[in-house]
């Protein structure tokens, strides 16, 4: 019995090829954030009755309560994991009361002496009886070597899972071994190629792998899924807050779907190995039709010292209409355009959300060089008590050799915000926030002015 | 229970048999097909961070290397066999982004691309032979004699742990001279971190392909010289390039852009490669007359070379600084989207830890108008003697091609020089925003000496409506022997600011209400302002 519980702890270690057995069909799902679930199906020879069963090969970061074993004819009766981890003093420790072999070099002649002693001590220092004599370990400061008979079992490697289990009767059977296991993510990274004059994108997704478990996963079916699965350990952990979608979409995207998740099965086995970031591309569209507008945000009515860029973003839609019509994980998109020569060239980055077919994403890749907008609060009166009027200026000035429009967001307005006057024609975009579209000439400028009463 | 989980020699046997299935199971172990460097290599550097490099202290500074980017593409001829292959990129950057790789020019789709930062390091050599069969070699420190025995490593490299023929040992705690020896490196460890790609060759090809990437440790700014003339109304302008390469990868010969403008950026964590220490947790070891093991003497201090930090390097890199191509060539401006790009005159090295400039702007004669600026506000009543607000000398030039100018100036630093008796002097520095055509700007160069400002609060008065009245009187003294502008600029960003009276009509600069009052050569004028506000 004993026997087979090591032929099987074998197997688990050094895959089943010493055993032409099937080899083990490992699939590993990964989920966005810091979460994988990992399946293990192979031929485990066992005996009939009690046994142990120690698999060795498990991720290091493995969540030891997400385990389940199962197999035809086999009942759990007990799941440990062990993580009292070899080392030497451990080793020491645990051979007090116990003998090893001490080889001393005589530094005289080199010559080799071995003697058998039994530890009896390892405080501070290792004290020894060698024979009649209680000595402490390289008490006279010569090499010597301490053999130990064998490493105690409970000492381990690494943090070991063992099954205890009962099995119905003898022989080799397909088991399916299942945990969660922390260190593995993934996230999306896309490319998208920016033609302005064609207002068009060619958008490349690639998915990125990321490995931090310990662990090399050989040989792995891998999935990945998209979205945002609760953990408990997630809960307590700092969530950047997401990008906002312009719109969000309605269509229902490509692909495989699990509960409310997207999944995107990689198209071959692979291997992740132990720190390891692994791309695979998953998405090529062409001719994604697609926008660049420039915007200027202000909070609060004040003047401003310097003049501000203006943000540029390229807007487009992932709807099947737009030329697209895939679900997009969330990732970072880069953004490049070709220069004069025509070689591609990076022009920002920013992060985007899960994004569901059909919605509306608005990418920020920078600051506009040429089109700035500098505010000036003219005046600030008060009305009554609880309402006052603000009058503001904005020079918007445009160096680029075509006309540009800018957006322009003013938020600040408070209870019962009114426009009382205005050199361009504004919209409320809500109930802080007013909006205007500003065309400038070609190397040219715009004032814009407007005065608005608010309460607070 | 069986407490031997230990696989003896007889199990041993499977490991080339185990070995060989994972070859040929697994894409990631494909034949590995290296590339050891580029052909021809292009760089783009993007500024990143805020502010000139001038203005940050030591350890600021290696993190603004860190905020720049650059954009590599690199060339490359492969010789591909048919079949699949693992094709690795060797000599890329040493701070890639792996996320941004892009290669155009393969025989066939990529099937995966992969970035191991999985470093070859004693520890992790250790860790990756876990379980394997290693050589132990002892040498008799007496007799010299050295002898060899096989074993299998059981722990490491948190304190080693070799079972042997004769049992279980731990290494390193014997006090004797002992060593491991490995017959191979473990798969997957490389000396850098090294990125490579997947791909399915259906025939022999020699592929030219193109890689490219971004990586961080590289920045840039600008910096400006300005010398005025002796006739105080016009300077010289000259911009420089400063590529800072704060990385410990050379790009040779390579055709150099730099981007103006701030782009958008995602915060990146790059993987700089992962080594493993070595820790011995040997079993106590005091013994009768020596207490815990004393604390090792200090290393010997290192070289000088080795000694220079990464701080220490961009000082040095900031002192060796190299001058290339001269004013006749300046770098070429061009567009790129709503940056501006500029495109080095000829192929460049830009080396590990090291500055280079390169001059894109020479501008002659440019107009500016010299102005003292006094900087008030109303929260003061300026009673106290002791704080008198200083006089700025302020360059106001503005960004047209009527005054000499006319051309983008990215952000950077601005160093001002006036001639003195025929020789320069330095008049200060400061900051330099991106300032696009069309635009005025001030530059804050130092405090005035001969014009002094002395502002009052001569009236404070309860004004209807919860307002107040303020009265002020700001003497103006100007001891040079010339004429000058003074501006005092006083802040609005106060509830219901109003003003009530004034000698000149103001304008507003940088945000504040601002006059101006010519100073005849040693005189002196007196401007007086009333301004309300809400209480």
């Amino acid at each position: 019995m004993y026997r087979h519980a090591l032929l099987a702890t074998a197997a688990l270690t050094l895959a089943s090829a010493a055993h032409a057995q099937t080899a083990p069909r490992l699939s590993v799902t990964i989920y966005n954030n810091n979460l994988a679930l990992v399946q293990d199906v192979r031929e485990i020879p066992v005996a009939a009755g009690r046994q142990k069963l120690e698999f060795k090969d498990v991720s290091a970061a493995i969540r030891p309560e997400t385990v389940s074993l199962s197999a035809a004819g086999l009942s759990v009766v007990e799941q440990n994991f062990d993580y009292d981890l070899l080392t030497p003093d451990k080793l020491m420790e645990k051979a007090v009361g116990q003998q090893v072999k001490i080889v001393r070099t005589n530094p005289g002649d080199g010559k080799e002496t071995t003697e058998t002693a039994t530890v009896l001590a390892a405080n501070e220092g290792v004290v020894l009886k060698i024979g009649d004599r209680v000595e402490v370990l390289r008490d006279d400061g010569v090499p010597t070597r301490v053999i130990f008979d064998k490493v105690p079992e409970t000492l381990r490697a690494r943090p070991t899972l063992s099954v205890t289990v009962e099995a119905d009767k003898a022989g080799a059977r397909p088991t399916t071994l299942s945990y969660l296991t922390t260190g593995l993510s993934w996230k999306a990274d896309y490319v998208a190629m920016f033609d302005e004059t064609r207002g068009a994108l060619d958008l490349q997704g690639w998915i990125t792998l990321g490995n931090q478990s310990g662990t090399a996963f050989v040989d792995a079916e891998t999935q990945l899924v998209a979205g945002s699965v609760n953990t408990l350990a997630s809960n307590s952990e700092y969530r950047p807050p997401r990008p906002a979608l312009q719109a969000a979409g309605t269509e229902s995207g490509t692909g495989e779907r699990v509960a409310d998740y997207y999944l995107y099965p990689l198209p071959h086995r692979t291997t992740i190995a132990a720190n390891q970031n692994k791309q695979v591309g998953f998405l090529s569209a062409q001719g994604v039709a697609a926008k660049k507008v420039y915007e200027i945000r202000q909070d609060w009515f004040s003047s401003q010292a310097q003049p501000e860029s203006a943000t540029v973003a390229i807007q487009f839609s992932n709807a099947k209409l737009a030329g697209l019509g895939n679900q997009l994980p969330a990732g970072v998109m880069r953004v490049y355009v070709r220069d004069k020569a025509g070689d591609p060239k990076f022009i920002g980055e920013n992060a985007i959300d899960h994004t569901p077919a059909g919605s509306e994403l608005s990418i920020k890749t920078g600051d506009a060089f040429d089109v700035t907008s500098q505010g000036t609060l003219v005046s600030d009166e008060k009305v009554s008590k609880t309402r006052s009027r603000y009058t503001m200026k904005y020079l918007i000035r445009n160096a680029r050799p075509e006309p540009v429009t800018v957006e322009l967001r003013q938020g600040g307005l408070w209870r019962d915000g009114e426009v009382k006057a205005e050199s361009l024609k504004s919209r409320r975009i809500d109930a802080r926030t007013l909006g205007w579209s500003v065309p400038i000439p070609a190397n040219g400028e715009t004032t814009l002015t407007f005065t608005v009463e608010t309460g607070w | 229970m069986s407490g031997r989980t230990f696989i003896g020699a007889g199990s041993q046997a499977i490991g080339p048999a185990l070995i060989a299935t994972l070859l040929l199971c697994s894409p990631a172990l494909a034949d590995i097909v290296a590339s050891p460097g580029p052909d021809k290599v292009a760089v783009t550097l993007y500024r990143g961070g805020d502010g000139p490099f001038q203005a940050l202290e030591d350890w600021q500074r290696e993190e603004a290397m860190a905020k720049g980017l650059i954009q590599v593409t690199e060339t490359r001829t492969v010789f591909l066999p048919a079949g699949r292959h693992t094709l690795r990129f060797d000599g890329v950057a040493d701070a890639l982004i792996p996320q941004s790789a892009t290669v155009e020019g393969l025989p066939g789709p990529a099937i995966e691309r992969n970035y191991d930062y999985a470093l070859l390091s004693p520890g992790t050599l250790v860790e990756r032979s876990l379980g394997q069969a290693v050589k132990i070699v002892r040498t008799n420190r007496r007799t010299g004699r050295r002898t060899e025995e096989t074993a299998t490593l059981r722990q490491g490299p948190a304190g080693v742990v070799l079972q042997t023929a004769g049992g279980v040992e731990a290494l390193g705690c014997s006090g004797g001279a002992e060593a491991l020896v490995f017959d191979k490196v473990p798969a997957g460890l490389s000396d850098k971190p090294a990125l490579s790609t997947v791909v399915d060759a259906a025939a022999p090809i020699q592929a030219t392909l193109t890689l490219s990437y971004l990586a961080i440790g590289v920045n840039w700014q600008a910096d400006y010289v300005a010398r005025i003339h002796p006739s105080g109304r016009t300077l010289d302008l000259t911009g420089w390039l400063t590529l800072v390469n704060a990385s410990g990868t050379s790009f040779a010969d390579a055709p150099t852009q730099a981007v103006a403008g701030r782009l958008a950026r995602v915060e990146v964590d790059v993987k700089r490669g992962e080594a493993k220490p070595v820790a011995r947790k040997c079993w106590p070891m005091d013994t009768t007359h020596h207490g815990p093991r004393p604390v090792p003497p200090p290393p010997p201090p290192a070289p000088p070379m080795a000694m220079a930090g990464a701080v220490d390097m961009l000082d040095r890199g900031l002192e060796e600084v190299v001058v290339t191509g001269n004013r006749a060539k300046l770098a070429e401006q061009s567009e790129l989207g709503d940056y501006k790009l500029y495109t080095l005159p000829e192929p460049v090295t830009v080396a590990a830890r090291q500055t280079k400039q390169v001059a894109f702007l020479d501008q002659k004669d440019v107009a500016f108008q010299r102005l003292y600026v006094v900087q008030l506000d109303t929260w003061s009543d300026y009673d106290d003697p002791d704080e008198t607000p200083a006089a700025t000398v302020v360059l106001r030039l503005d960004n047209r091609p009527a005054d000499g100018l006319g051309k983008p100036l990215p952000s950077g630093a601005l160093a001002v020089f006036e001639t003195a008796d025929g020789r320069p002097a330095f008049a200060g520095e400061q900051a330099l925003r991106d300032v696009p055509v069309g635009q005025p700007f001030d530059l804050m160069i130092g405090e005035a000496m001969d014009v002094r400002a002395r502002p009052r609060l001569v009236a404070e008065q309860d004004r209807r409506q919860d307002r107040t009245r303020r009265v002020y009187e700001v003497d103006l003294a100007n001891a040079k022997t010339v004429p000058i502008v003074a501006e005092v600029r006083m802040a609005t960003n106060r509830q219901g600011f109003k003003i009530v009276a004034e000698p000149t009509a103001h304008d507003i600069r940088d945000g504040a209400a601002a006059w101006r009052v010519a100073l005849p050569a040693n005189g002196r004028k007196t401007l007086r302002l009333v301004v309300e506000y809400d209480d």
